[in-house]
């Protein structure tokens, strides 16, 4: 099996380079903000700068570590259903499930150790940029010497490798209990409901978020930035609540929209969102991430300024050295988001040449094939605008309510026009890119795969 | 006999493959195939049976020759018009089934009307549905239904355009006999009752048989045919290529 392993990993580089940048750009973040951690913590350091580094840390590290393992279990699982077909004939060949989860390991185990050696020097280049900006805000004492050692190294790593090993066990499992017969079976319909655990799932981290809105606009309503903090939780929280629900989500966005998706193209893409939802939801849920994270936030930011203008009229060093330090990591953290949307779609529609190959031989042209494309994304970028901002305004209006004493926010639009515009570039780029590669093959070689 | 009568007439095509070692698909190959008719085109691996199938479909382009369907000249200029060109001429059954599994037995039948923008003839749809005896499974999806029956569902979807041609590249491949026996005698039937033409890639002798006339491809060349063939005669002419290719 190992031989397997090793041949798939060289054999399809484009998946697995996807997968790996997941890891590499989550394992620098992660560990980054762990080594801010770890300097904080060592002996020598002023309490007040142990506090303003390790609070950072944790908060940022904290819904970062969240996100990033949503996408790398995001990515990973759909790394392996991609090779269904291949799995199928290993098992047709007379692999049993348990060489077959162990093969799933073996490429995750390689991936991460691949990733890691990267990852480590990047966070280090990280951790030492934000503790220059901590000095140079002077929220830390210049004279803290930078840390990075077993601690950051532990936690950094730590959350992406429980991540990747539970997204690589839960799908190596499933992809070995299925059925050889039924793997064979080409891309079998995918009309299984939501299974009660994800409910559960989506259910809890909804009342989380909402509970951390709740506290926001009361009992924390006069706190500093950990009332900025707990406000960006609320988004994350609830974004996550919802990216769970993204196949249900899916399904109902196709329902509302279906009758406006005009056309042959609109039909087929209608079909393809009810019936292959999880494809669809795949590219929804780091959608809604990014939308709900970048807009939470980049708001959150500029009320907390102009309140803070509003109040004592000038802004000092200290606020504009954490306004820094929040763009930053958003934009770390979105970069993040923007990797796992492009990973994912490119794969999931390169992993779609047969049924493109299918339709073309019986008469759709390339063309058609786009415009079917074109409607499915516009569609999934619809409901992760709508359900994102959801998200991001379950942050956004309680913590504008605990500033300013209204709820909504009066800085405009405009950031949200840019996270649109950001989002739906990065999306339709994907899709339609990988959909013009695929088309690339010819119909009938297409159906061979 | 005029172009006009024939179905499908390929005059002097020929297929090469490769840059630096040239392979010869199909080597000068003429042939015409009236309405109406079943031709079976066998030959060993590597005869250019897949080439034919693929160029005189307009899914490759030749390098030299013509090729007419329906009396008019095929245009392979690009992808887009290719497809436009096989909308309503060339209808296609595969070895596997190839149904959209999206798409429940009545949506992927209508599809290639609904493609081409073309009107729904739900009454004739429903007949050929009968006909291939899927009339009570109109809204199974694919994944609920046999091989054989996704098969019958891929013949209903090719014929119900009334295509001038049918190709089948080895449909009865992935059919245990018995349902491969009702595949081709659906295929046989349509050529009678609804006056359709059948071209079919296969190298069964078994299947072949089912056709009112087999082509024999070796080489790229068309080097003998039987009128009326059974089973045991194609079989014999086929024993009789597999020393000479082997030797050569």
């Amino acid at each position: 099996m190992r031989t397997v392993t090793f041949s798939t990993l060289r054999r399809t580089p484009a998946m697995f380079l996807a997968s790996f940048l997941n890891l590499f750009l989550g394992g620098a973040i992660l560990t980054g903000f762990a080594s801010l951690y770890e300097t904080g913590a060592a002996a020598g350091v002023s309490s007040a700068d142990r506090k303003s580094m390790q609070t950072m840390a944790l908060v940022i590290g904290g819904w970062g570590a969240l996100i990033i393992a949503f996408g790398t279990a995001a990515t990973l699982t759909l790394a392996v259903r991609q090779r269904e077909r291949q799995i199928a004939l290993l098992k047709a060949a007379g692999a049993l499930p348990g060489q077959i989860r162990r093969m799933v390991l073996a490429e995750t185990v390689t991936l991460l150790v691949v990733s890691a050696v990267p990852a480590t020097p990047a966070g280090m280049l990280l951790g030492r940029t934000v503790l220059a900006a901590l000095k140079s805000s002077h929220q830390v004492a210049d004279g803290v010497a930078y840390r990075f050692g077993a601690l950051a190294l532990g936690i950094g790593f730590g959350d992406i490798v429980v991540a990747a090993l539970i997204a690589a066990y839960a799908a190596g499992r499933r992809a070995a209990k299925q059925s050889t017969a039924a793997s064979l079976v080409a891309s079998a319909i995918d009309d299984r409901g939501l299974g009660r655990k994800r409910l559960i799932w989506a259910a809890v981290l909804l009342i989380l978020g909402g509970n951390a809105a709740a506290m926001v606009a009361t009992m924390m309503k006069d706190g500093g930035y950990e009332t900025m903090s707990v406000a960006g939780q609320a988004c994350i929280l609830t974004a996550l609540g919802l990216a769970v629900l993204a196949p249900w989500l899916i399904r109902a966005t196709a329902a509302v929209l279906g009758p406006l998706m005009r056309g042959t193209g609109g039909y087929l893409a209608a079909a393809e969102l009810r019936q292959h939802s999880r494809q669809a939801a795949g590219i929804l849920m780091p959608v809604i991430l990014f939308v709900a994270l970048a807009n939470g936030a980049l708001y959150e930011q500029f009320i907390q300024d102009d309140a803070t203008r509003a109040a004592h009229l000038t802004q000092s060093a200290d606020d504009k050295g954490v306004q820094t330090l929040s763009f930053l990591v958003t934009g770390m953290i979105a970069l993040f988001a923007v990797v796992v949307v492009a990973n994912v779609a490119v794969a999931g529609t390169l992993h779609r040449r047969r049924e493109f190959g299918q339709r073309r031989l019986i008469g759709d042209t390339p063309g058609d094939v786009r415009r079917s494309l074109l409607w499915e994304s516009l569609a999934v970028l619809a409901a992760g605008l709508v359900f994102g901002t959801i998200a991001a305004l379950a942050g956004v209006l309680p913590f504008n309510y605990a500033r300013t004493g209204g709820w909504l926010p009066e800085q405009g639009i405009g950031v949200f026009l840019g996270v649109t515009a950001v989002i739906v570039v990065v999306t339709l780029g994907a899709c339609l890119g990988a959909g013009r590669k695929a088309l690339r093959t010819p119909a009938l070689a297409a159906l061979g795969g | 006999m005029t172009a006009m009568e024939d179905a499908l007439r390929l005059e002097s095509v020929s297929k090469t493959y490769g840059e630096r070692v040239r392979v010869t698909a199909l080597d000068d190959v003429s042939l015409a195939l009236p309405y109406g008719t079943f031709t079976a085109v066998m030959g060993p691996s590597g005869s250019g049976k897949s080439t034919l199938l693929n160029t005189a479909s307009g899914l490759e382009p030749a390098d030299s020759g013509r090729i007419l369907v329906g009396g008019q000249q095929l245009d392979t200029s690009d992808e887009t018009a290719a497809t436009r060109f096989r909308r309503g001429r060339i209808g296609f059954v595969f070895q596997a089934f190839n149904l959209l599994p999206t798409l429940t037995v009545w949506q992927n039948v209508l599809l290639p009307a609904r493609i081409a923008g073309s009107p729904v003839a739900k009454r004739h749809t429903r007949e050929v549905l009968d006909r291939v005896g899927l009339g009570d499974r109109l809204d199974h999806r694919p994944a609920e239904l046999s091989g054989g029956e996704q098969q019958r569902v891929a013949i209903a979807r090719a014929i119900v355009t009334r295509p001038a041609l049918l190709f089948a590249d080895e449909p009865t491949g992935a059919l245990d006999s018995a349902r491969a026996a009702e595949v081709l005698t659906l295929l046989g039937e349509s050529v009678r009752e609804f006056g359709q033409t059948v071209v079919m890639v296969t190298h069964d002798p078994v299947a072949a048989a089912y056709a009112d006339r087999v082509l024999f491809l070796a080489d790229g060349r068309i080097v003998d045919e039987l009128q009326a063939p059974e089973a045991a005669g194609v079989a014999a002419r086929m024993a009789a290529f597999r020393p000479r290719k082997a030797v050569a």
